[in-house]
């Protein structure tokens, strides 16, 4: 390909993924392309940005989230897999002209992978079985108070991750503090919190969700309830429910009293990120 | 071990349909808001996405990409789309609204919020000039004519911050040949 034609391919790939390409341009990509794998890492950038600038999110419409459930009747449970249509066709007037190897997937795939891995690194081989935590396996001074067990983690173990809290989507009033601490080796850890209103016991918990690299993103580990009591910062024991390897992330979701199984991320107090 | 969302509705786990609508239904409706706001049949849009995003449930792979772009770029698509059949114009008030504002984070998924931070934060490594005419154009869906009326810069002007623009957001992010993108860029 001559340097003219590369400048050419790579205006197309960045209209089509920014504007969206008719057809005449689409024949002109197709013919520049011509056997070779399709680039689609514009439109993944495009992707990025757009969000890099979401913002708050506004809430799905009832009526339209019913219609949607209603129309998927159509095509989940019931959908053949020879029916699928080349997801590079979508939304593209020409994309049936398009090559739908598998090596064009894969092209986007790899363009896809190289993003994420910014934000989550090791959402990668994470099917494994869960294992029941075995705890304590250097039990910290049960006569300390969390304070205290918090000081003696940080100081005798060496592997101690920390995450400081930023707020989720709780009110505006609020304005969490603190950080969390995470020891893989004693399978320990603390929360220290300030800014967290009060809760009512008898209607709300918070809850502790673990996300680490043994679980799927979407089934977190339960790192425990507790409740805040009053104003000030406090510390609060972490109670993982299951062994935690290498934590990537923490939050605080407010939850019906008791706390469940799996949350519905509505009320998120706060966040927490471990910073490599 | 659950599956992720959209492996459950690729192999016909009907109550994911509603899980996947309480995860991502406010992103693909936020971002069909924000990229049709002044186009009526956005439900009807939403609900294509939706139906998009139910037939290529089964190509998702975890191993990379996250769920959260892969659908944000199905439903990019789709928005494209619909875009590109109608003649949108700026009015007076969305010209108020041109300012460069990053994803503040809040309401949104946790795991959304990260991505979004974090992309966001590689974003503004680009020069402001990029920056703005990427979010006029990808955020805003403003034609380059219009983000030179907008914003006072020469056509031309505006043409070289988009398409340097996207290359280096392109290369920041990772997805791209340097090489070949900076001789392309020339």
């Amino acid at each position: 390909m001559s340097e003219d034609e590369n400048v050419l391919l790579v205006d197309l790939l960045i209209q089509e993924a920014v504007y969206g390409i008719d057809d005449a341009e689409a024949s002109e990509l197709r013919g520049l392309i011509g056997t070779g794998e399709r680039d689609n890492s514009y439109e993944f950038t495009a992707a990025c940005v757009a969000l890099a600038h979401l913002g708050q999110l506004e809430s799905l419409p009832g009526n339209l989230r019913a219609r949607i459930i209603a129309n998927s009747d159509n095509y989940v449970g019931s959908y053949r897999s020879n029916d699928q249509p080349d997801l590079q066709n979508i939304g593209d007037p020409a994309g049936k002209a398009w090559s739908s190897t598998w090596w064009g997937w894969l092209g986007w795939a790899a363009a896809a992978a190289a993003c994420i891995a910014l934000a989550f690194t090791t959402l990668t081989d994470r099917v494994r079985a869960p294992e029941v935590v075995d705890k304590p396996r250097q039990p910290l001074s049960r006569a300390l108070n969390p304070d205290k067990r918090r000081q003696e983690l940080m100081a005798t173990a060496g592997d101690v991750v920390t995450a400081l809290w930023i707020k989720g989507n709780v009110g505006p009033t609020v304005a969490v503090s603190g950080d969390v601490v995470w020891s893989d080796a004693k399978q320990a850890g603390f929360m220290r919190l300030g800014g967290l209103p009060v809760n009512d016991k008898e209607k709300s918990t918070y809850q502790l969700w673990i996300f680490d690299e043994s679980q799927d993103e979407k089934t977190p580990i339960d790192g425990g309830t507790f409740d805040i009591d009053g104003s000030g910062e406090t510390v609060i024991p972490i109670d993982a429910k299951l062994k935690t390897r290498k934590p990537k992330m923490f939050a605080i979701t407010i939850e019906k009293a008791g706390g469940v199984v799996v949350s519905k991320r509505e009320k998120i107090a706060a966040i927490g990120k471990i910073e490599t | 071990m659950t599956e992720s969302v959209l492996k459950r509705i690729a192999l016909g786990e009907k109550s994911a349909v509603r899980d996947c609508l309480d995860i991502y239904g406010g992103l693909v409706w936020s971002l069909a808001r924000r990229m049709l706001h002044n186009i009526d049949d956005t439900e009807d849009i939403v609900q294509e996405i939706f139906v998009d995003i139910w037939k290529n449930a089964g190509r998702y792979d975890s191993r990379v990409a996250s769920e959260t772009t892969f659908i944000a770029m199905i439903a990019r698509r789709r928005l494209i789309d619909r875009i590109r059949t109608v003649n949108r114009k700026i009015t007076a008030a969305s010209l108020d609204d041109i300012v460069v504002q990053q994803s503040d984070g809040r309401n949104l998924d946790p795991l959304i919020a990260i991505e979004a931070k974090e992309v966001a934060e590689v974003i503004t490594t680009l020069r402001p000039e990029q920056q703005q005419v990427l979010y006029l154009s990808i955020v805003q869906g403003y034609s380059h004519q219009e983000i030179a009326a907008v914003t006072g810069m020469p056509l031309g002007t505006v043409k070289t911050h988009a398409r340097r623009g996207m290359i280096e957001a392109r290369n920041a992010l990772g997805l791209g040949d340097e090489m070949n993108s900076s001789e392309a860029a020339a």
